[in-house]
């Protein structure tokens, strides 16, 4: 039954699908808690909503982002009185695009990593169960989720701005958990010293794409703009790959060298449509607020390859920039990342997060230089091992260095 | 529940507190403005700008009149005294055409028409229009389009690239910058906001420099009704009369300057250009 | 809910807090210092080239300074951040010395390469397919050049009918 509980435990679903706005994407919608549908007036606009990128200054602009991101999952009680926490520590690059104005309008490219977890633990636990010893755990998952593509938009009119952006969508993600446990007496399932062991791997891939059609409505002499982004994924290739080995038998843990039990599938998931909806407003050349609302719709289990229902849900951000000098601006926000299990079943987790934002960025003639940080926390329940809720807690914590340059 | 309302209220008013400076482009951050002109800015704009009249040149001859090359030249430097440019040598050049127009390359060469000259009465009128070539050279309209600057020898700039790694594109490519200024002059013309501060500001340059600020209204108040083909080069570059009548009659109200009683100098011009007055 | 929610507000309107002190310089010859945003109303006083004054309002194409001996408002396009540069006169291709700037960036080295203009090559070429005309442009800048300081301010100065 522990045992049960560790392969659980592993899951087979990546840490973050039960949230969608965990990572901040772009230099400058990262500062500003990713309020930036209506905005949108760099290459980071590309992710958001490309309609906006008609506003970008300069003929080019690029912008990059090396985000280290940290994402803790703390379980209260997780067995027995014991607390179980589980660490992703990840640096990479996590965003780029390049902006350039043509007569035909204004094209660009980009790739953002959306989401993506670098986990690996070693972690030992005592067993309720007497008659075993401790269990060792030795876990390592590897997740990412790439989006890369082109973006063109143009003019409709002195008001209107329309903009595409295509998305290659490539989501893989490999899970392997190694726990073993050692009998401390004799039992049905052998002498006392006998190891028992079991192993996890599991394999996901996915292929597909990501379009994002957006809007801008920013009157010619007013202070606003107010933005709409759709976009929802297709997935045309999907294949998961699960195989578990042990030497024992889950139930009576009777010693048994099987062969191991390999489940090959390709169920095509199923993401909901995303509406982003924002609105912009320049009170001067140094200040500007920005909200927006992203409403991401219900998708059932019978439709993919998630286990559960994900309920439509409402994310809400706010953000700000304030330029104290014509060279440094600091930027801040604070935005919801509300879990989509509607109920909590076997390995659901149910915790509704809420972050800030916060950066400085220093500007010369055509760059920028922008440092800063997200923090996320959650505290909610979930029902890890099908023995009654657990108090869960999560920790998502992000710094980031991006530049932009113009040329 | 009442310290949130009235903290989110408080919170409301010192940001609306924030004194607005109205930008005509009203996404446009101050970080963008770039005040600071570097000396290398000023060279690469001056540099690019001879080239740019050089082409001028070349579309139309120089009408050669040393005299009157000389009085434009002399309301020109004049007006410039006014101009936020003192790093700028403004020179004015002839073009010898009946064609009513007037061409500005940045850096300070500015151009007028003889046709247009013709068409004036006093050295009000020819101050109003050498204003407006004068703002567009100030505010570096085509220099912004042209994305024309100087070298950026930051260590911010060199950090920035190693991180984004963006390659080092700062060379300008002048034959192209070049081409796309001329398209600007002689084929799709300013955007309209350039045209607008062109004219707004050119009325508060003339009257800085205490020439009747209503002589660029008079001026096309009078040409509107001339020969069509005398201006269809300027209509077609530019929006239409009524409209630019109707913005600069507003900014000489909110300038203060709709009863200015400056000088139009009808005397002098006439004697330079030598009509019958 | 109360304490955090004050404390993000309290983040959010720190930055509002900071303010610049800003001043600004004259860049025309004379700048003339209203009472009131606009030309119609009285002249408090007038400044001159390179002064540099403490900005304590900004409006609409007006900012409010003051300086020890005056207060009052000044059109924009007088003012400017920075101190007035002198005069620049443009390098010539001969006088660049290479050499010396061996030690800048190759980027450094091609702007100030194209910060003499294209070279004699192409302009011959542009002037033979009638594109361009720099013997023009050279005589009338040798006009221009003929005119002093002192030929504007009499321009300037001299009284004429209005």
């Amino acid at each position: 039954m522990a045992m049960a509980a560790m392969a659980v435990f592993a899951g087979n679903a990546a840490a973050d699908e039960y949230h969608y706005n965990t990572t901040l994407i772009g230099e400058r919608p990262a500062g500003m808690g990713g309020a930036y549908t209506a905005v949108s007036d760099d290459a980071s606009g590309m992710y958001y909503n490309p309609a906006g990128i008609v506003y970008s200054p300069g003929s080019n602009i690029s912008a990059s982002v090396n985000a280290f991101s940290v994402y803790t999952k703390q379980y209260e009680n997780a067995i027995g009185n014991y607390k179980y926490a589980r660490q992703s520590q990840n640096f990479q690059p996590n965003f780029f695009g390049v902006v350039q104005h043509t007569p035909l309008g204004t094209v660009g490219f980009s790739y953002a990593i959306p989401d993506s977890m670098l986990e690996s633990q070693d972690q030992s636990m005592p067993s309720p169960n007497s008659a075993l010893s401790s269990y060792n755990i030795n876990f390592n998952k590897e997740y990412n989720l790439y989006n890369v593509g082109p973006s063109w938009a143009r003019d409709i009119n002195n008001d209107f701005k329309f903009g595409v952006t295509l998305y290659y969508h490539y989501k893989r993600q490999k899970t392997i958990n190694n726990v073993t446990q050692t009998l401390l007496s004799a039992l049905s399932s052998g002498a006392a010293g006998q190891g028992l062991w079991s192993n996890v791997y599991y394999k996901l891939e996915e292929l597909g794409f990501r379009p994002i059609v957006g809007l801008v409505w920013a009157p010619e002499n007013g202070k606003y703009s107010v933005g709409l982004a759709l976009s929802q994924t297709y997935i045309y290739d999907a294949s998961q790959y699960t195989q578990i080995t042990t030497n024992y038998n889950s139930s009576t843990l009777a010693v048994a060298n099987a062969a191991p039990s390999i489940t090959r599938t390709n169920t095509i998931p199923q993401y909901p449509i995303v509406a982003k909806m924002g609105v912009a407003y320049f009170p001067s050349n140094a200040l500007l607020f920005a909200g927006d609302l992203t409403y991401s719709s219900q998708v059932t289990a019978d439709t993919g390859a998630y286990g559960w229902d994900r309920k439509s849900l409402i994310n809400f951000a706010l953000g700000m920039e304030y330029f104290t000098s014509s060279s440094f601006a600091v930027r801040t926000g604070v935005f919801s990342d509300y879990t989509n299990v509607a109920d909590l079943k076997v390995a659901r987790d149910m915790v509704d997060m809420y972050g800030v934002s916060l950066s400085g960025s220093w500007f010369a003639k055509s760059t920028a230089i922008t440092a800063g940080f997200t923090y996320g926390y959650g505290s909610g329940d979930s029902n890890p091992a099908d023995n009654g809720t657990k108090k869960l807690s999560l920790q998502s914590t992000m710094i980031f260095i991006g530049t932009s340059y113009s040329y | 529940m009442n310290r949130t309302v009235t903290a989110l209220t408080v919170f409301a008013l010192l940001a609306l507190s924030v004194s607005p400076t109205i930008a005509a482009n009203q996404r446009q951050r101050i970080s963008q403005e770039a005040q600071r002109l570097s000396m290398d800015d000023v060279k690469s704009e001056i540099a690019f700008g001879r080239e740019v009249a050089a082409g001028i040149l070349g579309k139309y001859p120089l009408y050669r009149d040393e005299q009157l090359t000389r009085y434009v030249n002399l309301v020109g430097k004049s007006l410039a005294q006014y101009a936020s440019r003192p790093e700028l040598n403004f020179t004015v050049g002839i073009l010898d055409t009946s064609a009513i127009n007037g061409f500005a390359a940045p850096g300070g060469y500015i151009f007028i028409t003889k046709g247009a000259i013709d068409a004036m009465d006093d050295e009000a009128q020819l101050a109003g229009v050498i204003a407006h070539e004068m703002m567009h050279v100030a505010q570096r309209h085509i220099v912004k389009e042209m994305n024309i600057h100087g070298t950026e020898a930051s260590p911010a700039a060199g950090f920035s690239r190693v991180i984004g790694g963006a390659t080092d594109v700062v060379k300008v490519a002048f034959v192209k910058a070049v081409d796309g200024a001329m398209d600007i002059l002689f084929e799709r013309g300013y955007k309209k906001q350039d045209e607008v501060e062109a004219d707004t500001l050119g009325t508060v340059l003339a009257a800085s420099a205490n020439y009747d600020p209503a002589a660029l209204v008079r001026y096309f108040e009078k040409i509107k009704g001339t020969e069509a083909k005398e201006t269809t080069s300027l209509q077609k570059l530019h929006p239409p009369f009524d409209e630019r009548i109707e913005w600069i009659r507003r900014a000489m109200e909110k300038n203060g300057l709709a009863e200015a009683a400056n000088k139009t100098g009808k005397g002098r011009f006439n004697e330079a250009v030598r009509k019958k007055s | 809910m109360g304490k955090t929610t004050l404390f993000l507000i309290a983040l959010l309107v720190l930055p509002l807090t900071v303010f610049a002190a800003d001043s600004v310089y004259i860049q025309s010859v004379k700048a003339k210092i209203m009472n009131e945003p606009n030309f119609k109303s009285g002249e408090v006083g007038v400044a001159n080239k390179g002064d540099k004054l403490t900005v304590t309002e900004k409006g609409d194409g007006w900012i409010k300074v003051s300086s020890a001996s005056l207060s009052g408002w000044v059109n924009k396009l007088c003012v400017s951040d920075s101190p007035p540069m002198d005069k620049i006169a443009l390098v010539t291709a001969e006088s660049a010395n290479l050499e010396e700037k061996s030690r800048k960036r190759a980027s450094a080295m091609t702007s100030a390469a194209a910060a003499r203009g294209l070279s004699d090559e192409d302009r011959k070429r542009l002037t033979e397919a009638g594109k361009a005309d720099y013997r023009a442009l050279i005589e009338l800048e040798r006009v221009g050049a003929g005119i002093s300081k002192a030929d504007v301010d009499a321009f300037s100065n001299q009284d004429v009918n209005p």
